[in-house]
């Protein structure tokens, strides 16, 4: 319980519009202790990313209304957030994503390749990411 | 001094500056033997002038001399012949001819021999009395110059055009002054006649003058023509003169009782000359006012030829060509038009000079003359015939058909003679020598527009398949991009539905897993393997589209294949473990840097692996190392597994490749098909090779070598 709780005070952003992914990033996450927020679309995503407060951010690429790339094109534009965010990770489906390497120049701090992972690994990313000992 | 003694010394200075352009323009052997005949005639000349000039006594002497000095003259011109251009002659032939020569001259000096005295008449020329000797040079000088003669003309006929040219000038000149100077020094003095002996002396200038021109300039052909016509108008002065001076002599001592003295003949004689001097001049002239005035048509035949095969030749287009033909024959044979119909195919094409009104011709008005045949027809020389209606309604003087064989082209059509004259005979051959002229030259025009408007339909012919190609070519690259777009949103697109499935079957098996029989286990484990499996065939099919579409981008960096293949073994290691299999990595002693795509040479490592994972049966072993061969670093991957047999060897790195003793039954999971295919097809973009090695039964050693490359690198850098 110690570590979940230690979980507990993390926040989570996930930006998906894939419903069942979502969900189950959600689900497992939650399972594991974590605070989690969700954004379905690039616009919602880059509203809740503008405020800030966010330990880890996983951001989807291709998303409706406004792209992950958009968005983090946007996000640097735009005046600080009010509450400092965590690292960004792009959530891609391929390998070898253009956009892995544009993310790069926009500051995200990593990638997750959504369809190589099991959500167990997932899990372990995410904690890498957030410097939790596993 | 009299006219004769002047043209004598005329001659004399003549001759000797000839003598002398010989000597100095001249070389060879002939030309120093024709200099001894040069100084025979400047000698004879020389004597004939003093002997005319001095008063009784002296004369005597200069009279020996002038026999005397001839004496050589046909010596040296046989010696001459003989040795023309260049040739030896036999020594003892030239000792005879010396010889001869010699002693017929000795008989000239010795006193009483040839010449016994010179009696001055108060009237007319001084008399010579001839001694016994005269008889062996009577002989003597015309038998000398008769072989002169014919050894020339053994040149002529031997020689090559050059010497046949030399030599013709040559006996041109012999013949007409040695005639002369027979007649005139040697048959009319021993006839007791000397009022023309000096004639000889003044025609041997022009003998001179022909020999010396033949061995100095005889290439040039225009002075040659002038002094051909100079030697005809010569001649035919030379002509009218003797035979007007003989008649007024003949007519004066023998049938009219005329007491005519020498200053009246000689005044008379000069007339003569003049007469015969202006009359070319005069006749000229008149000619052309004649051509003025009655528009006579005068032509030089081959001038006209020669000028219009110069037009034919000059160029290939048509209209230009008969352009400046027509204007020229119509302008020299003083014709009122020209033109050519041609027939081409149904249609009539009219060519003629710019200048110049051509009668309209209707197509089939010029097929009925055409079918006429190809000599020239004459208005006036036709019989009442449609062809002559045809004619006189076109204002045709006269035409001819053109073509060769039995094709006709059309017709050379021409009006009528400006002067009014029909055409005469030195025109009808002119036109049917220019005939087939023209033919060929309009065949050579009309095949060189067809090849012209042929290359001009490739081209074009050519342009637009070049831009049907373009344009195809640009299709076919919007369609592979579609293609690639098309595979690459398919494959996010399934994926990310895969992705679910994948990840749900997991949230089940871990959750639930305790709770789940061992049937319902097994049946989730294989949905979870199949979805797995999708996922890797939709990546390498997008895989292999991009390099089928030359789209995949690598990027190069230095890479440790070493650390690159322990992330793989840390990957692949639990599932090798799972199937009972010992996955070992050996650790390199080299240093094992390249420069490559980090995550495209995993794939590769990984795909080899995971393929030596699947197809080696429990117990078995994979081992992953590394060696170093010249410039490249191989990377090996064996296992212990069924091997390959030899027929399948070609196909294993082929696409959707299905071995026939496949090692399917030994790996649970059947592979996509792609992948030793797509590791080929990086490895072969690194620059590097892919080989395998496999004995079945025993096992297969997969080896992929890349290029080191940072060696050198790192050197420069030091």
């Amino acid at each position: 319980m110690k570590q979940k709780d230690k979980n507990g005070q993390k926040r989570i952003l996930i930006i998906e519009d894939e419903q069942y992914l979502r969900e189950l990033y959600q689900e497992i996450l939650e399972d594991e202790g974590f605070i989690i927020e969700t954004a379905s679309d690039g616009m919602d995503g880059y509203v809740k990313m503008a405020k800030g407060g966010y330990d880890l951010i996983l951001l989807d690429v291709m998303l409706p209304r406004m792209d992950g790339l958009e968005l983090l094109a946007k996000l640097r534009k735009g005046p600080k957030p009010k509450k400092t965010n965590g690292p960004i990770v792009l959530l891609t489906n391929l390998s070898k994503d253009m956009a892995i390497s544009k993310g790069k120049t926009l500051g995200i701090s990593g990638y997750l390749i959504k369809s190589d992972l099991t959500p167990g690994e997932i899990i372990e990313k995410v904690k890498g990411y957030l410097k939790i000992k596993i | 001094m009299d006219l004769a003694g002047f043209l004598v010394l005329l001659s004399l200075i003549v001759s000797f500056l000839l003598g002398l352009v010989v000597h100095f323009k001249a070389q060879g052997v002939s030309y120093r033997v024709f200099e001894v005949t040069v100084f025979g005639v400047v000698g004879w000349c020389l004597a004939m002038f003093l002997y005319r000039l001095v008063g009784p006594g002296p004369d005597l002497f200069w009279a020996r001399a002038l026999y005397f000095f001839p004496s050589f003259i046909p010596s040296a011109f046989v010696l001459f012949g003989l040795s023309f251009p260049d040739q030896p002659v036999n020594k003892w032939l030239i000792t005879l001819i010396v010889s001869i020569n010699l002693i017929v001259a000795f008989f000239c000096l010795v006193p009483g021999a040839v010449i016994v005295n010179v009696i001055t008449p108060s009237i007319g020329e001084k008399i010579i009395v001839f001694g016994w000797a005269y008889t062996l040079y009577l002989i003597y000088l015309p038998s000398f110059f008769t072989i002169s003669y014919f050894v020339l003309l053994k040149k002529y006929f031997t020689g090559s055009p050059r010497i046949k040219q030399q030599v013709l000038y040559v006996l041109l000149g012999l013949s007409v002054s040695s005639l002369i100077a027979i007649v005139s020094n040697l048959i009319l003095p021993t006839l007791g006649v000397f009022e023309f002996n000096w004639l000889g002396q003044v025609s041997a200038f022009f003998w001179m003058g022909c020999v010396t021109y033949a061995i100095v300039k005889h290439r040039l052909m225009d002075i040659r023509l002038v002094i051909a016509r100079a030697i005809s108008h010569f001649l035919l002065i030379a002509v009218l003169v003797t035979i007007y001076t003989f008649g007024i002599f003949l007519i004066s001592s023998l049938i009219l009782p005329l007491n005519m003295n020498f200053n009246q003949l000689t005044v008379s004689v000069i007339l003569t000359i003049l007469v015969a001097l202006s009359f070319q001049a005069l006749r000229r002239w008149l000619e052309k006012v004649t051509d003025k005035i009655f528009f006579k048509g005068h032509y030089v035949s081959e001038k006209l030829l020669t000028d219009l095969g110069q037009i034919i030749a000059s160029t290939l287009v048509l209209k230009t060509l008969t352009q400046k033909f027509f204007l020229e024959l119509t302008q020299q044979m003083k014709l009122s038009w020209g033109a050519l119909f041609l027939v081409k195919g149904q249609k009539v094409v009219w060519l003629n000079s710019k200048r110049q009104k051509t009668p309209e011709v209707s197509l089939s008005e010029v097929k009925e003359l055409v079918e006429t045949g190809k000599k020239l027809l004459i208005l006036e020389e036709l019989p009442e015939n449609k062809i002559k209606e045809i004619m006189r309604k076109l204002n045709i003087g006269a035409y001819i058909t053109l073509g060769a064989d039995k094709k006709n082209l059309g017709i050379l059509a021409l009006g009528g003679k400006s002067s009014g004259d029909v055409y005469s005979k030195q025109d009808i051959e002119v036109i049917e020598i220019l005939a087939p002229q023209l033919t060929v030259a309009i065949e050579n025009a009309q095949a060189y527009e067809k090849i012209q408007r042929f290359s001009d339909t490739l081209r074009k012919e050519v342009d637009r398949a070049t831009r049907k190609l373009q344009r195809a070519n640009i299709r076919l690259k919007e369609l592979s991009t579609l293609k690639d777009e098309f595979v690459s949103i398919a494959s996010h697109q399934l994926r990310t539905p895969m992705t679910a499935i994948k990840s749900y079957l997991w949230l089940v098996m871990r959750k639930k897993g305790k709770a789940l029989d061992s049937r319902n286990r097994r049946n989730l484990d294989r949905a979870y393997t199949s979805v797995e499996r999708m996922i890797v065939l939709v990546k390498d099919m997008l895989t292999v589209s991009r390099i089928e579409g030359k789209r995949l981008d690598l990027d190069m960096v230095e890479i440790d294949l070493h650390e690159l293949a322990k992330k793989v073994y840390q990957e692949l290691k639990i599932k090798a473990d799972e199937k009972d299999v010992r996955l070992v990595l050996e650790s390199p002693k080299i240093k094992t840097v390249v420069k490559a795509d980090q995550e495209r040479i995993r794939e590769v490592i990984q795909n080899l692996t995971d393929n030596a994972i699947k197809f080696t049966p429990k117990g078995g072993r994979a081992r992953i190392f590394f060696r170093k061969t010249d410039n490249r670093i191989e990377t090996s991957i064996s296992d212990t597994g069924a091997g390959i047999s030899k027929r399948d060897m070609p196909k294993l790195f082929q696409k959707f490749s299905r071995l026939e003793h496949s090692f399917s039954k030994i790996a649970e999971t059947p592979g996509t098909g792609l992948g030793l295919y797509i590791a080929k097809q990086i490895v072969g973009l690194h620059k590097g090779s892919i080989r395998v090695k496999s004995k079945v039964g025993k096992g297969s050693i997969f080896t992929f070598s890349l290029p080191r490359g940072w060696a050198r690198k790192n050197e420069t850098k030091r």
